[in-house]
């Protein structure tokens, strides 16, 4: 037996460290009502102790939680099964003046005069929380900005390269170096000019890409019908078609079918599909341009038969800047943000842009363009 | 001074075609230099077998292998592990050339570059070299 004055000693300590401690600490009995708080507790929820003692622990928590907490502690004096016993967790508090707090609990069980009580442990932990909702926000910022920092360095990359030929060029054919050459001129007059085409269309590419980004694309949505649309599209590309020396042919496309789209942000996917399916294919062969009515709506097809999309580079053909990794296609030209600019205006639509690809079949892309209701846009007319 | 021979041969790898074309007028009509362009990394570096190059221009986004890949081969060879290489590319900020710098290129030359200087702008990284 300890001597009486170690006795009260050892009570003081306790106290003090319960009446010291950051944590809060609540225990309560087997009926959840409060038996003691301490201190940091009674900040915590900023209450005084007299309004706590007695009164159900449930006050201290949120709807619906407050609700339900009779059943659990019934439920598990009852079955055993613990819900927060033993298992630190974080749940929610709830303050005198209303305000609902992120909080770390620790329950613990002790039996007391052959009475069973519970002690809980509460650790404020909305500020930790709040720092780090703010370091996942500085950090969403600091990755976007690399994105943008990322693509700036690219678009400056590829709008340099046609420039060094366009520049290189001019800078030579102006110096006099080839006055007698008639034939080198020549050459360097159509690198001058060709790369000046692509320097205009990877502007427009960026231009769209930045528009789709900060969703100022305009589209004027009209009905028009589907087979003079793709007509056009075949039309429109057959200079496209004929130096890869590829023939587009319009397949079968049911007269009645009509579509609701911008027709010249259409045209401009239809455009990137069909060069694609050229650049992509062997010379002397046929790219297929169809379209069929389906359970949602309709899809258009374009069908060639090339050598496929490489298995590895399937899933990355939508990104930006992206171009399967070989010199053969490099030298065919493009930059890779046709198919991304082409996906961004199908969604807009709400479409569906997919394609499927084998070494043996070719690749086939489609646009499937939803029917909506009699309000809505994309309707199939009868 | 110490006493070496001028520059005469210079391999150029790039795989972008219109750039090499005016790159060897430059080089070759317009410097003066023995000059072969190589469209991709395996082919330049097939190339050197056979061209003994004294100075290789390096593009540095190629599809494949790209010019730093290029350039570790380069130092792995026991012929050319000194010769000088020179990064040309269009990745011309700061950072980038720097970069460029400490994978081991004794020069970065920036795109557009400028084709009635480029022979001479060779010559003189050559001079430097052989100074150093
Ligand atoms: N029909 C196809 N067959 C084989 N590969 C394809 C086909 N369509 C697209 N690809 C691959 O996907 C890449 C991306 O196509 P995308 O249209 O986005 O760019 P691009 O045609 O290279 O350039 P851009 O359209 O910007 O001028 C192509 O470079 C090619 O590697
Ligand atoms: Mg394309």
């Amino acid at each position: 037996m300890p001597k009486p004055d170690a006795v009260t000693d050892l009570l003081n300590r306790s106290k003090a460290i319960l009446e010291t401690m950051v944590d809060g600490v609540i225990t309560i009995n087997n009926k959840g009502l409060i038996d003691t708080v301490n201190p940091a507790a009674e900040r915590i929820f900023g209450y005084q102790s007299r309004e706590l003692l007695g009164r159900n622990v449930s006050m201290l928590m949120p709807s619906p939680y407050r609700e339900e907490h009779d059943g659990y502690i019934h439920n598990y004096l009852t079955t055993g099964t613990k819900k927060v016993i033993d298992i630190g967790r974080e749940v929610r508090g709830q303050r005198k003046n209303g305000d609902i707090f992120p909080m770390e609990l620790a329950v613990s069980e002790m039996l007391i005069k052959g009475e069973r009580m519970f002690t809980g442990i509460v650790r404020d932990i909305s500020e930790r929380k709040d720092t780090e909702e703010k370091l996942r926000e500085a950090m969403r910022r600091v990755h976007e900005q690399r994105i943008k920092d990322e693509f700036i360095s690219t678009v400056s990359h590829e709008l340099r390269t046609p420039l060094t030929s366009i520049k290189a060029s001019l800078d030579i054919l102006k110096s006099g170096a080839l006055t007698n050459d008639p034939e080198k001129s020549g050459t360097l007059i159509d690198i001058a000019q060709k790369n000046s085409e692509r320097l205009l269309l990877l502007i427009n590419d960026i231009l769209d890409i930045s528009k789709i980004e900060s969703e100022k694309m305009q589209y004027r949505i009209t009905r028009i019908p589907l087979r003079s649309f793709l007509e056009t599209a075949i039309s429109d590309n057959r200079v496209y078609g004929d130096k890869y020396q590829v023939r587009y042919v319009l397949g079968e496309c049911p007269d009645h079918l009509t579509i609701d789209v911008d027709p010249d942000r259409m045209m401009q996917v239809m455009s990137n599909l069909l060069s694609n399916a050229a650049k992509f294919s062997p010379l002397n062969t046929e790219v297929y341009v169809s379209a069929e009515e389906t359970e949602h709506g309709v899809r258009i097809v374009v069908k060639d038969q090339g050598k496929g999309i490489p298995e590895e580079f399937q899933p990355h053909i939508f990104e930006k800047f992206t171009q399967a990794d070989s010199s053969n296609q490099r030298a065919i030209g493009g930059t890779g943000l046709g198919l991304h600019i082409s996906k961004a205006i199908v969604e807009h639509h709400e479409g569906e842009l997919s394609f499927n690809s084998s070494v043996k079949n070719g690749t086939e892309f489609y646009i499937d363009l939803r029917k909506k209701d009699r309000t809505g846009a994309y309707n199939v007319t009868p | 001074m110490s006493h070496h021979e001028s520059l005469e041969r210079v391999l150029y790898i790039e795989d972008e075609e219109d750039i090499r074309i005016v790159a060897d007028i430059a080089l070759k009509t317009i410097g003066g230099l023995d000059t072969r362009c190589c469209a991709s990394g395996p082919e330049g570096l097939a190339a050197l077998e056979t061209f003994p190059a004294q100075l290789i221009l390096l593009d540095v986004m190629m599809p494949g292998m790209d010019g730093p890949s290029v350039l570790s081969e380069i130092r792995n060879n026991e012929q050319y592990q000194n010769t000088p290489v020179v990064f040309i590319t269009a990745k011309v900020q700061a950072d980038e050339v720097d970069q460029l710098l400490s994978l081991g290129a004794n020069a970065v030359i920036s795109k557009p570059f400028e084709p009635m200087d480029m022979a001479q702008k060779l010559r003189d990284i050559w001079e430097d070299f052989h100074r150093a």
